[in-house]
């Protein structure tokens, strides 16, 4: 059976290409990049088909703004679904407003986190992540 | 002037007809002299009274005066009927009609002295009431025990009550005047009303004598209480006299001038007393306001008219005006409410009056103007969203940026020339310069922003956290932070930390000393904190003291010192939300010191 990877939900390639890059110098499971929610979504009902190859995620971060559905509208998604609500959810955005991190956290996000704009900061910031949810935390099990 | 002549010329006919009626009546009487005194000093007192209402008294003194001197020719009048009557040798114990009139003269000078006094009973202390109160009880018991007990005056007779009834007209016309006396809440007790109280008090003893005549029938008593009656009339023609003095009537008219100043300036204001409460209020605050006179004077409390947000402050700001006595007055933007409910934007005024217990409130308008400063304000706003929306959309390619030329310099460093991997690192240090404009610059569209909460801070704490804060600067440079008893003061945290934090940091950054010192000391003033930031760097040219404040300006170029050169313009820019300012004393070489004053009763956001 495969190992449980990442889900990186991300509109932006760059973004998506850099949060995937820094995870694989640590992890060997597979990382899968969505680049809108209803990509997300269809990730999850492929699994949920049957789909062997398909895997719930260990950890997603999840931007919040992006086309055809929002980060909050998925987020909802994924934490009132059974199958997928366990899944610690990061959100990984550039948006600071108070209201926004108020929110998210309502909805069941299980951290904020705020993408730097100097690139070696934000390598470190994914680093971080990757240290706190994958050797200190655990997670319940599938 | 015409008018005023012919009155008078009017009024000394009537006099004069007056004067010669006891010589067509009574001139057989042997001992008319008396008679005729005490008859004509109160024509003398009409003609004198008349002539210095005419000429001196205002609007308020002119109602006191108009009962006043009819009460005189009443007076004189009840004497003319007393010396018809003794010149008739009629034995008459009890003539009703003239004491009527003396009676009705009494009542119509109650009745003037009540009605002057109306106006003012709100703006008099109560305690101001009490001594006179006394007094003139205490007299008027006294005066009546000895009479009707040491005595012995047939107190169920005629000449009995009508003594007691005088007794208490007389105590109480002594107890008005003497309220008016000392507390003319003109500001003075002017000498008119100390010749009222003498008048009363002597016309007191004459009616006390003139109850011992009745039992005790002695010639010289029945002399001696006409002539007191001549002289109380004295007494009241020297009020007369004294209100017509030059400095009095100066003074009545500099008065009238502010009164009428006050009226009809234009500008809608109040005069309030110590306790709030509104006294005296023109048409053009009735009409700004849509209350009547009878819903404000002494009735309503000014701050009941302030926005509630507004009102702690400014009664707090006030409060500390009155006991340092500037004498300056302060004029505040405030939220008031109207009747209808309406709110309305005013600058208002407060000045102290000096020497009285009483402040002018004068309330100007703004409605119109802040609406042009609220489209402004909205204009400014959109502009600073638009700022904050580009910047923070900027900051997503920017960081795109700054990965992909990482990871080409990264992994294919190899595979470029020199010039390339150069190339690339110019790059590279360009986005992270790009990305700090963009830090600054969101940072500054964000103290434009609202939804800002103030709270009382202690500085010191502040201070403490902003040291922590930038402490590898601090230990790398060997730098030293000294402040000790700043205050609490009301500030935006998170904003005032970026101000200590922005200052502190220029400081040890512009230094080129082993040890960067920096000084930070308050002064307390009474409306504002006045902070002062010391160092001991390199200084600022006097030329450049006002341009290190704008947006982007940099004195020395990045490579030596870093920055963007906005830290000053985000320090200005929130001392100006603190109702504050900012300035720089500097020499060159020697040092720099950062001035700034916050307001200490913070009145809304700026």
């Amino acid at each position: 059976m495969t190992k449980r990877g990442v889900l990186i939900i991300e509109d932006n390639v760059t973004d998506g290409l850099v949060i995937k890059r820094t995870l694989s110098r640590h992890i060997s499971e597979e990382i899968t990049i969505a680049r809108d929610g209803l990509q997300a979504l269809s990730f999850f009902s492929q699994h949920l088909k049957g789909d062997a190859d398909v895997v719930l995620p260990r950890l997603i971060t999840l931007d919040l703004n992006m086309p055809k559905m929002n980060g909050f509208e998925l987020l909802e998604r994924i934490k009132e679904n059974e199958n997928t609500k366990d899944i610690p959810i990061i959100i990984l955005t550039s948006s600071q407003l108070p209201d926004e991190i108020k929110r998210a956290y309502r909805l069941g996000a299980n951290s904020y986190v705020i993408k730097p704009t100097d690139h070696a900061q934000y390598e470190r910031t994914i680093e971080k992540i990757y240290e706190y949810w994958f050797e200190f935390s655990l997670i319940p099990q599938e | 002037m015409a008018s005023k002549d012919s009155k008078l010329l009017f009024a000394f006919i009537i006099v004069l007809i007056s004067a010669l009626l006891p010589l067509v009546y009574g001139g057989t009487y042997v001992d008319a002299y008396v008679e005729i005194a005490l008859f004509l000093a109160p024509l003398l007192g009409f003609v004198i009274g008349y002539y210095v209402m005419l000429t001196y008294a205002d609007e308020t003194f002119k109602h006191l005066m108009r009962p006043l001197i009819l009460a005189l020719i009443l007076w004189a009048m009840a004497e003319f009927m007393w010396s018809v009557l003794h010149s008739q040798n009629t034995e008459v114990h009890f003539p009703v009609a003239a004491e009527a009139l003396y009676l009705l003269g009494f009542l119509l000078f109650t009745y003037a002295l009540i009605k002057a006094l109306k106006p003012y009973t709100t703006s008099i202390p109560a305690k101001r009431y009490v001594a006179p109160a006394c007094i003139s009880a205490a007299l008027g018991i006294g005066v009546a025990w000895y009479l009707f007990s040491v005595r012995g005056v047939p107190l169920g007779e005629d000449a009995g009550y009508i003594t007691l009834l005088y007794l208490c007209l007389d105590a109480v016309i002594l107890f008005l005047t003497l309220v008016f006396a000392v507390s003319s809440n003109r500001g003075r007790a002017e000498p008119f009303w100390w010749y009222l109280v003498a008048f009363i008090i002597i016309t007191l003893a004459a009616d006390a004598t003139y109850g011992i005549e009745s039992v005790d029938t002695e010639y010289l008593l029945g002399e001696m209480s006409n002539s007191l009656y001549i002289l109380s009339y004295g007494m009241l023609l020297l009020a007369f006299i004294t209100f017509s003095s030059k400095e009095a009537s100066t003074l009545r008219q500099v008065e009238e001038r502010y009164y009428t100043l006050f009226k009809h300036s234009g500008a809608p204001t109040i005069m309030a007393n110590t306790d709030n409460t509104i006294l005296l209020a023109n048409e053009q605050f009735e009409e700004l306001m849509g209350y009547g006179k009878e819903d404000i004077l002494g009735k309503m409390k000014w701050p009941d008219l302030v926005d509630a947000k507004d009102r702690k402050g400014i009664l707090l700001m006030l409060n500390r005006m009155q006991n340092v006595g500037t004498g300056k007055p302060l004029t505040r933007e405030l939220m008031i409410h109207k009747r209808t409910g309406e709110t309305m934007y005013a600058s208002v005024t407060f000045s102290f009056i000096p020497g009285s217990d009483l402040v002018a409130i004068t309330v100007f308008d703004l409605t119109q103007r802040k609406k042009l400063e609220m489209e402004l304000k909205k204009i400014n706003e959109d502009l600073q969203n638009f700022t904050f929306t580009v910047s923070h959309d900027l900051k997503e390619p920017l960081r795109n940026i700054s990965s992909l030329a990482t990871y080409l310099k990264r992994d294919y460093e190899g595979q470029l020339d020199e010039m390339g991997v150069e190339f690339l690192s110019m790059l590279v240090t360009s986005v992270s310069t790009m990305s700090q404009l963009v830090d600054d610059l969101l940072t500054l569209s964000r103290v434009g922003r609202k939804n800002v909460d103030f709270s009382f801070v202690d500085l010191n704490a502040l201070i403490d956290e902003v040291r922590q804060d930038i402490e590898k600067i601090i230990t790398e440079r060997n730098a030293k932070i000294v402040y000790h008893d700043l205050p609490k003061a009301m500030v935006q945290k998170t904003w005032m930390k970026q101000v200590f934090q922005n200052l502190i940091t220029n400081a040890i950054k512009f230094n080129r000393t082993n040890e960067p010192t920096v000084e930070i000391a308050c002064e307390d003033h009474d409306f504002y904190f006045e902070f002062r930031v010391k160092d001991n760097g390199i200084g600022i040219p006097a030329e450049y003291h006002d341009r290190i404040f704008k947006l982007f300006e940099q004195l020395h170029p990045r490579e030596e010192y870093g920055g963007t050169g906005a830290g000053l313009a985000i320090v200005k820019k929130i001392i100006k939300k603190h109702r504050g300012d900012i300035w720089v004393e500097s020499e060159e070489g020697v040092g720099t010191t950062f001035i700034f004053t916050i307001e200490k009763f913070f009145i809304g956001e700026a």
